[in-house]
């Protein structure tokens, strides 16, 4: 008796392989994995994108896959995360093909607008540094683009970030290695390049 | 013999990044740490320049709604209630349903009584 008149089940003190169990029948707990995950995830699209627009279309389209596959979902040891991540890594990387088949604007100009235009309050402040940063960044390959806002924003350990991409823990290091040394060959390539338009008097 | 150096040495400077990269060394001694090349600059640089970004709070609920829609319907909403209101809501479903039946008895047996005054009056006329 006692049991029937207590408080529902609180889905918050459950662990995320409980809450998955569950969300295979119950929406409520997706829903508590989908308030667990968004802003990760929804950080993760957005520096991939640039744009708050489409992280948002794509954080949704992300949540929207994981609820109709969740049903078919089997333990085989990865994180639930990881599991989003992947989805969240291949749905960027389909929109990344699609944009670039459009071509309407470089690249660079367009996170540069993106981020000038959109960007919430606390980056709108952004210093010429971290442009210059998030410009490299974005020149990376995806997989190096991953690894280090899984790194960086997720703050990851290799062993899990290794899950994701399908990599060793030891390959890992070594790309974040390779990933370190090109970032910097791209920063020093885009300050060149910067400083060589304002010594023509093209900018500024 | 100079291919095991080089990576000898490759495997020291991704120890070194990875211990650079941990967030308590960053935070206490990075000047400390021994970093020749300064990645530790470049590290702190993409620390700062990578902060969590939170979503639109309208975009957040609209996207849970839209998720949790079929959670929605009348069944959907009891399954979210507490059993104690749940329990509370069948026993006054339980008293109307009684309620009612109890009304349609005591309507008939009114009728009924009502019929019979009817008939006494026209027959002592």
């Amino acid at each position: 008796m006692r049991r029937f008149f207590s408080r529902r089940k609180d889905y918050r003190e459950l662990d995320d392989a409980e809450l998955v169990a569950l969300a295979k029948r119950d929406k409520e707990a997706f829903g508590e994995l989908y308030e667990r995950y968004l802003p990760k995830i929804y950080t993760y699209v957005y520096y991939r994108t640039g744009n708050i627009h489409d992280a948002e279309d794509l954080t949704a389209k992300v949540f929207t896959r994981a609820l109709s596959h969740i049903g078919s979902y089997v333990d085989k040891g990865l994180p639930f995360g990881a599991w989003l991540f992947r989805i969240a890594h291949n749905l960027v990387a389909n929109w990344h093909r699609d944009q670039s088949r459009r071509k309407i604007i470089p690249l660079e100009d367009y996170v540069a607008q993106a981020h000038k235009a959109e960007a919430p309050d606390a980056l709108a402040e952004a210093s010429e540094e971290r442009e210059h940063l998030l410009r490299a960044l974005r020149r990376l390959p995806p997989d190096r683009q991953q690894l280090i806002l899984l790194k960086f924003i997720e703050r990851l350990p290799n062993a899990e970030i290794g899950r994701i991409m399908n990599r060793s823990e030891g390959a890992i290091k070594s790309l974040y290695h390779r990933t370190l040394r090109a970032l910097r060959a791209e920063l020093s390539d885009l300050k060149e390049k910067g400083g060589s338009r304002q010594s023509d008097g093209t900018e500024g | 013999m100079k291919a095991e150096m080089n990576a000898a040495s490759e495997i020291d400077t991704q120890d070194m990044l990875e211990a650079l990269t941990a967030e308590d060394r960053l935070a206490s001694d990075a000047d400390a740490a021994p970093d020749p090349n300064g990645w530790g600059a470049l590290i702190r640089a993409l620390q700062r320049a990578l902060p969590p970004v939170a979503p639109r709070r309208e975009f957040r609920q609209a996207l849970r709604r839209e998720l949790l829609a079929d959670e929605r319907d009348a069944g959907g909403r009891r399954r979210q209630l507490p059993a104690r209101v749940s329990f509370a809501a069948l026993l006054a479903l339980a008293a109307g349903c009684l309620v009612i039946m109890l009304r349609r008895i005591f309507d008939s047996q009114a009728a009924d009584i009502a019929d019979m005054q009817e008939e006494a009056v026209a027959s002592s006329a």
